[in-house]
């Protein structure tokens, strides 16, 4: 089983599984059953780089997000924050750890308080964390909004009085507020209108590179996937299927389902690519299918694939598979 | 038929539809006219507010009351006008000749009925059939939409079906009726890219052998150039340009649809920076004197604020609202 590189890591997942029961018929009735949204995964997120978790819904990438969050504690496995176990922080530590891990979430209209002023909404987090002066307060939040491309004027006004594309920029503001050392995006553009999408994108890109922080990038859209990764995780039923640097991927995916995935994402132009089309949905990951948990639509199959699970081998340099066919 | 061969089934002509709110007068679709010929596919592209789905749902006289109102144009199917008939007359062509298809399956499908009673109505309704014969054309409905087992499928309820199911049952319901003219408003957005894909190729697959006119309305322009043969761009309330799918790729004449064009990220090129719009669409309670588009255009000129410019051709079946072209 290979486990990620050790070293310079900011966020290692190591063997990471979340199984959410699924409640009997009846309040007292015994479960029945797990869903195995995360079943064993290792990754790596390393400082100022974007890492992408794709795949369809009801794959994990969202449970995965809300784990590196510490939203939800893993049922085994560990997730490494600068070589500290997340479970082991306590009190002051974990208040550092929430300060330097923030998320933007998909819909702008639900994540943000309806009832706060754009400034309220940025400087909270500052007020919890820090003590600052009533000016030098005032200063952070006119820079931060400065940052993501709202006039200072915005500072008074609530929410609903902004577009999709100002709310999200004001929540990537209050994300930023911190100076964290990862932001957790999940589905960060895919609520906003197409026009509107590629500016919150070149803004991600911009401030990645201005602040220097990593990205945790949650997303189906594999062109918004491509546009801002480094490295590109594909996840299935639970599990990362295929890994590795963006470029990798994109070029020269190994995964049967990467490779459905990539074809099925829509052409920009007319009648260019020809498609494999995979039958059928993903099974329920409540009885994942055994051996390899693609097998049932992958048009590869045979018949160790219905026996055994692929692990995940080396294909390249830290281009891995998880594919008997390799 | 004594019609000519190229006559269109349906045929938009300056249709405008006003909302009455508490806002003011919200001009949501505002002289749009448009053409649907036979066993085509015409794409209605643009962004949330543009007066897309409002346009689809006055063709069919579905706009919400009382705010909205038809206040002047013609919808004329197979040259009759749908708004001077009255209701019970225009019950006649819904879902017969003209069959609609929401955008998420989960709403259009009432949750406490069997799949089989949701497909019986339209064929007891709009085909008199009963008893067994309903029970074989469901079942063969269910199939010509390759829905596995379908059989069994009739017994279940939406909620025991997967999203790409349920819209495949939709789709089936939207068939039942034998329509010339299908109406499909975003009915990918709510899938995931693999089961979007394989709907989209059925549904083109459909429309050869059932000789169908789809007008399909959606924002993605990857679905666009997968599933249309012409275009019309909306924006703020208007067509501004219309098309054939190459010709709008190859040489869009509206400054807004070749901003759309190249700001939707490719998956083939790596990381090149977007080209994105500035500023936001217009709100329809506030739409500007002159070209809707002039506040965010980069070729704007002192005539574009003025007056709005009128429709063009600019070569044969290229039309654009610009005074560029003027």
């Amino acid at each position: 089983m290979s486990v990620v590189a050790a070293g310079e890591a900011l966020v290692r997942l190591e063997q990471v599984r979340k199984h959410f029961p699924v409640p009997g018929l009846l309040p007292w009735s015994s479960p029945r059953g797990q869903v195995r949204a995360v079943d064993g995964v290792s990754l790596a997120i390393r400082p100022h780089e974007t890492l992408s978790v794709v795949g369809e819904s009801g794959c994990g990438k969202t449970t995965m997000a809300r784990l590196v969050l510490r939203l939800e504690e893993p049922t085994a496995g560990r997730i490494l924050f600068q070589g500290e176990d997340l479970r082991a922080l306590r009190g002051p530590m974990l208040r550092r750890y929430r300060a330097s891990i923030q998320a933007v979430f998909q819909d702008p209209w639900s994540s943000l308080n309806p009832r706060m002023r754009a400034a309220i909404i940025i400087a909270e987090p500052i007020v919890l964390n820090q003590r600052p002066g009533r000016r030098e307060l005032a200063e952070r939040v006119e820079e931060l909004l400065l940052a993501v491309g709202l006039e200072p004027s915005a500072a008074t006004s609530f929410p609903h009085e902004f577009s999709g594309g100002m709310r999200q920029r004001l929540a990537v503001a209050r994300a930023l507020a911190l100076r964290p050392s990862l932001i957790v995006l999940d589905e960060p553009v895919s609520a906003l209108d197409v026009s509107i999408r590629a500016q919150i994108m070149n803004l991600l890109r911009d401030l990645q590179a201005q602040f220097g922080m990593a990205y945790l990038l949650i997303a189906h859209d594999l062109a918004t996937v491509r546009y801002l990764s480094d490295h590109v995780a594909v996840m299935y039923l639970g599990q990362v299927v295929e890994r590795g640097p963006a470029e990798e991927i994109f070029t020269k995916a190994l995964h049967p389902y990467t490779r459905a995935l990539l074809s099925a994402a829509l052409p920009p132009r007319p009648g260019e690519r020809e498609e494999t089309l995979l039958q059928g949905e993903p099974p329920s990951p409540i009885s994942p299918p055994a051996g390899c948990r693609f097998h049932p639509r992958c048009p590869l199959a045979f018949d160790r694939c219905r026996q055994e699970p692929p692990p995940l081998t080396e294909q390249a340099p830290g281009h891995l598979v998880a594919c008997h066919l390799y | 038929m004594t019609e000519p061969r190229d006559a269109p089934v349906l045929e938009v002509r300056d249709l405008r539809t006003y909302l009455y709110t508490q806002r003011g007068l919200g001009k949501a679709v505002d002289g749009v006219s448009f053409a649907l010929r036979p066993g085509e596919t015409l794409g209605l592209v643009g962004e949330s507010g543009c007066g897309k789905s409002m346009t689809a749902l006055s063709v069919l006289g579905l706009q919400p009351r009382p705010a909205a109102r038809i206040v002047g144009g013609q919808v004329l199917f197979r040259g009759e006008n749908l708004l001077e008939k009255t209701p019970r007359e225009l019950r006649r062509y819904r879902g017969r000749r003209i069959a609609l298809i929401l955008q998420d399956p989960m709403t259009a499908l009432n949750p406490v009925f069997t799949i089989l009673n949701q497909i019986a109505e339209p064929l007891r309704l709009h085909r008199r059939l009963r008893g067994s014969r309903l029970r074989a054309r469901a079942v063969e409905l269910l199939q010509l939409l390759r829905i596995p087992a379908a059989e069994q499928r009739l017994g279940s309820y939406p909620h025991q079906l997967s999203g790409g199911t349920r819209q495949r049952v939709v789709g089936a319901i939207a068939l039942s009726g034998g329509p010339e003219v299908l109406i499909a408003d975003e009915p990918t957005t709510a899938l995931d890219v693999t089961v979007q894909a394989a709907y989209l190729a059925l549904l083109k697959e459909i429309q050869r052998s059932a000789r169908v006119a789809i007008l399909f309305i959606t924002h993605d322009f990857g679905v666009v150039a997968r599933m249309c043969d012409r275009v019309a761009v909306m924006y703020g309330g208007k067509v501004v340009e219309t098309a054939a799918i190459g010709d709008l790729f190859d040489r869009p004449a509206h400054p807004y649809t070749e901003a759309l064009l190249r700001s939707v990220p490719d998956l083939r090129r790596a990381r090149q920076r977007l080209v994105s719009i500035e500023g936001q669409p217009p709100s329809i309670f506030n739409l500007p004197e002159g070209c809707s588009f002039a506040s965010r255009c980069p070729d704007v000129m002192p005539r574009c604020r003025a007056e709005p410019p009128p429709e063009i051709e600019i070569r044969p079946g290229h039309r654009t609202r610009c005074w560029k072209h003027a």
